[in-house]
């Protein structure tokens, strides 16, 4: 083993979090910083350019994704079961490389509701404490709204954000989402062109007395430049956003943004190929990184300061292998790394079949549609109704790939011969669905911790997620598709119309989203969260672990831009209050 | 408008300038999706007809069977024309799905938790096919590739439906031997993707899922070729130029031309700028 000169920060993971947190360090301190990534290092333009237009590729065999020859999860739905490898992927698809999963998304932006931020408090204090189900244990963030509005704000500006404010300081804006937290300012970019079918739910959703919304967007409109004179766009709608690249570059992403911008600090060098294999520590301080190199020879790269901002899974990963912070006992309910692990729902949306509408569905990008919010989190109350949380409902033409997305068809269609080849030439371009994303809460029973049995390329123990759904989710979803699928279907008027059935069990095979949350909690008590409010190892300072991994549970929304907005958040404490005086922050 | 059904190809020049009016119903036409300009088709590189990995007699089931999953008929070309036994044969041999996980130790679980086979894709090619001939044998008497279409669909049927699985089993699985925690040396079950036993059910999966890739794929991987399945749809493939001019244009059917990978790549060794039948 051989052992790197000492720097003062190492970044774990160069994706959305270590590239918007170096070009911060870069800008605003004098420290030289190593990033070590499992995965090459892509540009978006040539490597990702017009090959992209490649779904075999791309989205079949997964050419952005994590290799899961080298490293893989294991899952069960209960504790009672076995877990066992996921071999090929499913559910939900990591990125692979510096830029990470930021590179292969969609590009929908969200910022998390206001009350979100204390949830726990806000259901109790509306509901009563006998409101919530026992075994949930969802909890209030450590850190508010209006302490991250500036830095999703920020965000927002980085990324280049399309879409229409609904709340400017307190004024509700015609157009917007009228539920949403105020913003300091309206969105940096004005909405993207929306395609056909999305307008046929945004209309069918204003007479019934909804409020659509353009779906805030990271596929640039126009021809923009962030504050780090980063340019973006502007988008053509070729629909080849999510799983691809972008040969135009208006899909904002960390390899158009921060990276290139950090790179430019002349004090960050990028490691490619380079998998993590644990934090060493020593006396409460972190001390250095453990590395196999591209070779696979085991390097130890010393630092002062280390930032852990890989995607959510490797977050509790490699805290586990560290063995920093307690493993969470759902038996026993103690213990913190793995614990309030969360997915998202997906469920109960609605789609519809024309005789009399050729849709044009190929055009779009990741996020080119409309959405409402009536049905989301609690904007509806929830007295009487048997459950909590609810979700964001939208229309959004991402693409119209024919190998994965020839459909949906209508039900009883055969599934192939001639009655099929018929069935596809005729609705491929005229149907359009919308869909819930729906909230999944925490629950003691739902956790991640190391398997027991199954190990990664390397020999070390894969992750162990156990998680399902529960009644409280199916009922939540039941009531959205009645509320809202059902009639927006109606209203949307189609030959054919289908609302989307009730939820199963978590199903590990079909694709539903990369939304995957908790694990390395935030919170106020270092008993019950893993980081504090400032996302900072409680016992070890000097330690910082950002991501979706810090969210206490999931929203219903894409969890991207509280993402990001957390990253600024961790970077402004770093510099402005960690680096004076490094210690735990209070 | 036009549609491959109704024979008539837009010229792919230039297009008419984008109109926001939406046009007459009547002029929509109702047997197909909407197709770009059907019949211009950019220049594309050859293809030969050369098999990798598969041995002429299992190429003949696969391109028999793919050419009745998506059949030539009164709406067009199919499978077979599509070229989807070579794309098939391509992928095995490049080594699809080589990034899966596959340690040990195996054992049987829920079908949440997804497919649970040991076996590569090549092999369940290798014994699916061997099983799926099996089976048209000792049904009609004759292998598949030599039965009538009638007699192939019924074959497909039963394999789609669990009849064969009945029949036939899937040479080899049951020798290989497989530690099962606690309880002894036992045979492996192959689970398919759906959670169910490897067996002609879970390979009927398989033959449809790659035919219908193949028919769809850009025709770079050796299938969709002269782009007939995204004519069937009207899905115009890899636009560069994308759809800004016509992304407002609601209701009306897109008609540049269709383009695909290789468009671009022999634009690009001819040292020509990127474009496409938009002109753009």
């Amino acid at each position: 083993m051989a052992v790197q000169p000492r720097v003062d920060v190492v970044s774990i993971g160069f994706g959305l979090v270590g590239g918007a947190i170096a070009n911060e360090l870069g800008k605003r301190t004098s420290l030289q910083m190593v990033a070590l990534e499992r995965g090459p290092f892509r540009r978006t333009i040539p490597e990702l350019a017009i090959d992209h237009f490649d779904e075999w590729r791309f989205t079949v065999q997964g050419e952005l994704f994590q290799d899961l020859s080298q490293e893989t999860i294991t899952f069960r739905n209960a504790i009672d079961q076995t877990a066992l490898p996921m071999h090929q992927y499913g559910s939900f698809r990591p990125g692979l490389g510096v830029g990470g999963a930021a590179v292969h998304w969609n590009g929908q932006h969200w910022r998390a509701l206001p009350h979100f931020f204390r949830y726990r408090s806000h259901l109790i204090e509306r509901y009563g404490s006998n409101f919530l189900p026992e075994d949930t244990t969802i909890m209030d963030w450590p850190v508010s709204y209006d302490e991250l509005e500036p830095h999703y704000m920020y965000f927002e500006k980085v990324f280049g954000i399309a879409g229409k404010a609904g709340n400017i300081r307190g004024r509700i804006q015609p157009g917007g989402n009228p539920f949403e937290g105020w913003r300091s300012e309206e969105f940096p970019q004005p909405p993207n062109q929306i395609a056909y079918g999305p307008t046929l739910f945004r209309e069918a959703c204003e007479q019934l007395g909804f409020k659509p919304f353009p779906q805030p967007t990271a596929n640039s409109p126009t021809t923009y430049v962030n504050p780090d004179g980063m340019a973006l766009g502007p988008c053509d709608y070729c629909g080849f956003c999510e799983y691809y690249g972008c040969h135009v570059g208006a899909k904002a992403s960390p390899i158009l943004t921060v990276i290139p911008s950090a790179l430019r600090s002349g004090r960050l060098q990028v490691r490619e190929l380079c998998n993590v294999l644990r934090i060493n520590h020593a006396g409460g301080r972190a001390t250095s990184v453990s590395y196999l190199d591209a070779s696979g020879q085991e390097q130890e790269q010393p630092a002062d300061l280390i930032v852990l901002g890989a995607f959510t899974l490797n977050n509790i990963r490699l805290l586990l292998l560290s063995q920093i912070g307690e493993p969470y006992d759902p038996q026993a309910n103690r213990g913190v790394v793995g614990r309030n692990y969360t997915y998202l729902v997906m469920g109960g949306g609605g789609t519809g079949w024309y005789d009399d509408r050729i849709l044009n569905r190929f055009m779009g990008s990741g996020a080119n549609g409309y959405a409402i919010d009536e049905f989301n989190s609690d904007n509806v109350d929830h007295s009487g109704l048997g459950f909590f949380g609810g979700g964001s409902i939208a229309c959004n033409n991402t693409g119209a790939r024919p190998i994965q997305q020839y459909g949906p068809l209508p039900s009883g269609t055969p599934t192939w011969g001639s009655g099929w080849k018929a069935a596809v030439k005729y609705y491929y371009n005229r149907v359009v669905s919308f869909g819930i994303q729906g909230e999944s809460p925490a629950y003691r029973q739902n956790y991640a911790d190391l398997d027991p049995t199954y190990r990664d390329a390397f020999g070390h123990p894969l992750l162990r997620i156990t998680f399902n759904f529960t009644d409280n989710e199916r009922k939540m979803i039941r009531y959205i598709a009645a509320k809202a699928s059902a009639p927006i279907i109606a209203q949307m008027n189609p030959a054919i119309q289908q609302v989307g059935s009730d939820l199963a069990d978590y199903n590990i095979v079909p694709y539903q989203s990369t939304h995957l949350q908790g694990g390395t909690i935030m919170g106020s008590d270092p008993t019950s969260s893993v980081v504090n409010r400032y996302c900072q190892v409680w016992g070890m300072p000097n330690l910082f672990v950002v991501g979706a991994s810090n969210f206490p549970q999931n929203f219903g929304y894409n969890p991207t831009g509280t993402v990001g907005a957390l990253a600024y958040w961790a970077a402004e404490a770093i510099v402005n209050r960690y680096l004076p005086s490094p210690g735990m922050l209070a | 408008m036009t549609g491959l059904s109704a024979g008539v190809a837009a010229a792919c020049g230039p297009p008419a300038p984008p109109s926001r009016e939406p046009i007459p119903q009547a002029r929509l036409g109702m047997e197909s999706g909407g197709i770009p300009g059907a019949g211009n088709v950019q220049p594309s590189t050859p293809v030969t007809d050369t098999l990798t990995l598969f041995t002429q007699e299992q190429a003949a089931i696969v391109r028999a069977a793919s050419g009745r999953i998506i059949p030539k008929d009164e709406n067009g070309p199919g499978a077979i024309e599509a070229g989807v036994a070579f794309f098939i044969d391509r992928q095995l041999a490049a080594g699809m799905r080589e990034r899966e996980y596959r340690l040990g130790p195996y054992q049987p679980g829920e079908p949440t938790q997804g497919d649970r086979s040991m076996l590569s894709m090549r092999d369940r090619y290798r014994l699916g096919l061997a099983a799926m001939d099996e089976y048209a044998r000792q049904r009609f008497g004759r292998g598949f590739a030599e039965l009538s279409e009638q007699d192939q669909d019924q074959v497909l049927r039963d394999m789609d439906g669990g009849q064969a699985d009945q029949v036939v089993t899937v040479v080899g699985i049951e020798n290989v031997p497989v530690q099962f925690a606690g309880t002894g040396p036992e045979s492996i079950q192959h689970a398919s993707p759906s959670g169910k036993v490897f067996g002609l059910q879970a390979f009927f999966e398989i033959l449809r899922s790659h035919t219908i890739a193949g028919f769809f794929c850009d025709p770079i991987h050796g299938g969709n070729r002269d782009m007939v399945g995204w004519k069937l749809i009207g899905f115009p493939g890899a636009q560069i130029g994308g759809y800004r001019d016509w992304i407002l244009n609601y209701g009306v059917p897109f008609d540049g031309c269709f383009a695909n990978l290789a468009t671009y790549h022999v634009q690009s060794a001819l040292g020509s700028q990127h474009g496409h039948g938009q002109g753009r």
